[in-house]
């Protein structure tokens, strides 16, 4: 063993090392994807998850050629976009405030705070929400006592805004947590040089402080673009089947039809969207870190 | 320009004072530097002064008004950090505009400054570069144009050359001082290196525990030191336990190890009162060189005779306490070897008496 270790040298000793993450990731990932790509392109076959090797492209055809396929991927982007925005905007000040306590007891108690909402399941957590936003939920129970709304409720729930409030208490933390450590790598010593030369307080954030976490910004923003372009659960529950995003027309394709190969194609839409994003974004990135990268 | 004067000042955390109650006047283009060793108090001074430290007690002037609750961006003062803090998403000319943008001026105005100030610390040319891209050096030169650019009522510069390799030091030591002169600007530096504090200063405050142990000319704190701690941080020291034994009007005569020594009189001193003596190493002779008019002069044991290159250092046994005497190593440096007695001398007045 020890002679075969010295006969492929350090860089195979690296591989050997890396090897079963490597497998791990070929067959679950690698696999899956390709196949997911082949199935996309082939002729459609109800109940058929297998390739048939017969390929065309219909499957697409008909994705473009429906506006109830091509605006269900307006709305899931848009909606992505949205979710990430809002999140970015209630997390930055929660993780400045994370990130500037320097009491080391104070601050692992808000980070605790933060972690603890990933304890639960997502969709037990839902449920909690639905508790809260539905027409007799918790919120629209206290508007009616405080006399803020009559018997009406408002619509919290089993719409748009259901689901943006269900991504965005989902993604939240994600967001928070790629903040928290940029923002804490900024040189304290770079805000008070901004100040001694005439900076007031808001200008050293906007000028000195925002564009130095754009890293943490630009990969919060990513990760939650990610989690809520493929959502499928927050759609389903607090959108009530009323919120057509492409995951739910995966689901209802393949679960519902057996129409795994147009399924496929959607799958496949999905993942050029997200590429694409992923591209852009790291563009900016790199722009926005000055040449650092 | 302007002048600043620093009255009772303190900064406490929780229950201690890492600044206590100091009082300082610094005159207009004055060159002063805050010496200490870590700790003692000299950063916190001058971030309070910057105004990135809120004071605890004592006030803070700049030409006559306190300023010691205004934010740092009222201040007028230029502050250069140890690391720099060159702002690593701009370039070295966004840099320099940085200041003088925020105060709305007209784009031809900034460019033609942010032009002069690159010119007047050497780094034309260096414009579209970004920190990661210069050196050290270079990055000192791009921090002190950001803050000269806004012209500042006062400089304040924190371990600048701490972060540099030697020889750079030695070069930037001459170049800052050369830049301060011709600007003629107020100037406080923090360091803990004498070596940069006795060549750039005009006047020099010693710090410890918080508080200014002795504020004075290079000359005044290299040659009398005031107390132990001072003798001990600036330079080498010989420092001598001695008992006086008797006082005349401008000298007295101590007791060291059954050796009497001349001294120079300080303060009131009486018979029998326990002091030190202390004496610079390069201060005392040895040989022939020692034995003349106006000199202690003492037979002492040689210990140890070490090379050090542009001097060789002699250790003597005075009676259990050891002396030690530098001479330079010039073509007719006497030799001696350990273990034979030789004649060791230094002028009456090159010695001096601490309490403590």
């Amino acid at each position: 063993m020890s002679a075969f270790l010295q006969t492929i040298g350090k860089p195979g000793r690296s591989a050997l090392l890396a090897a079963p993450g490597l497998l791990f990731f070929f067959i679950f990932f690698v696999v899956p994807l390709v196949s997911l790509f082949l199935l996309s392109l082939d002729k459609p076959s109800i109940g058929n998850a297998s390739v048939q090797w017969m390929f065309e492209t219909r499957n697409f055809e008909r994705f473009f050629g429906r506006a109830l396929y091509y605006e269900a991927a307006f709305r899931s982007a848009g909606l992505a976009a949205l979710v990430s925005a809002i999140t970015l905007l209630l997390g930055y000040p929660l993780a400045f405030l994370i990130a500037k306590t320097t009491d080391p007891r104070r601050n692992t108690t808000l980070m605790i705070l933060v972690l603890c909402a990933m304890q639960l399941d997502m969709v037990i957590r839902l449920f909690g929400l639905m508790v809260l936003m539905g027409d007799v939920g918790v919120i629209n129970e206290f508007l009616r006592w405080a006399g803020l709304i009559g018997e009406q409720p408002l619509a919290l729930m089993y719409n748009f805004t259901g689901v943006v409030v269900g991504l965005v208490q989902f993604s939240l933390p994600f967001m928070v947590l790629s903040l928290v450590g940029v923002i804490q790598g900024i040189n304290p010593s770079l805000e008070e040089a901004a100040r001694s030369l005439g900076a007031r307080r808001w200008q050293t954030f906007w000028k000195i402080t925002v564009p130095m976490s754009m890293p943490g910004i630009l990969a919060g923003l990513l990760l939650v673009f990610a989690i809520s372009f493929s959502s499928y659960v927050v759609p389903t529950l607090l959108g009530g089947w009323k919120v057509v995003v492409l995951p739910i027309h995966i689901f209802q394709q393949v679960a519902e039809l057996g129409k795994w190969q147009f399924g496929a194609a959607i799958a496949v839409v999905m993942f050029v969207i997200s590429f694409v994003v992923m591209l852009i974004y790291q563009r900016a990135a790199a722009r926005a870190s000055g040449g650092r990268i | 320009m302007a002048n600043v004067v620093l009255s009772e000042l303190s900064k406490y955390f929780g229950d201690v004072a890492a600044v206590d109650n100091i009082s300082v006047e610094i005159a207009e283009g004055e060159f002063f530097s805050m010496l200490g060793p870590s700790g003692c108090g000299k950063s916190t001074t001058l971030r309070m002064i910057a105004g990135f430290e809120e004071t605890s007690i004592g006030r803070i002037e700049v030409d006559g008004s306190d300023v010691s609750q205004s934010p740092p961006e009222d201040r007028g003062i230029g502050f250069v950090f140890q690391n720099y803090a060159i702002f690593p998403h701009m370039n070295v000319y966004d840099n320099i505009a940085f200041g003088l943008r925020l105060r709305k001026q007209a784009k031809d105005a900034i460019d033609s400054r942010v032009r002069a100030a690159l010119d007047q610390v050497g780094m034309s040319g260096f414009e579209n570069r970004f920190q990661h891209e210069l050196s050290g050096g270079q990055q000192q030169r791009v921090a002190l144009a950001r803050v000269l650019v806004t012209e500042p009522r006062i400089l304040l510069l924190d371990e600048p050359l701490s972060a540099l390799d030697k020889n750079l030091r030695e070069e930037m030591k001459f170049w800052i001082k050369d830049l301060q002169q011709t600007l003629g600007i107020t100037t406080i530096y923090v360091t803990h290196d004498q070596g940069e504090a006795l060549t750039m200063s005009d006047r020099i405050a010693v710090m410890s525990n918080g508080k200014v142990a002795q504020i004075g000319t290079p000359e005044e704190i290299y040659e009398r030191p005031s107390t132990r701690f001072v003798t001990e941080f600036i330079g080498e020291s010989n420092v001598l336990n001695a008992r006086v034994t008797s006082v005349d009007d401008a000298t007295c005569v101590l007791d060291i190890g059954g050796h009497a020594v001349t001294a120079p009189l300080s303060g009131e001193l009486s018979e029998g009162d326990d002091v030190a003596l202390a004496l610079r190493p390069e201060r005392v002779l040895i040989g022939k060189d020692a034995a003349k008019k106006g000199f202690n002069r003492l037979k002492l044991p040689l210990k140890k005779v070490t090379y050090q290159g542009s001097f060789i250092r002699f250790q003597l046994d005075l009676s259990g306490l050891e002396l030690v005497a530098e001479v330079a190593n010039r073509h007719d440096v006497p030799r001696f070897d350990p273990g034979s007695e030789i004649d060791v001398g230094w002028r009456v007045d090159c010695g001096w008496i601490i309490s403590e």
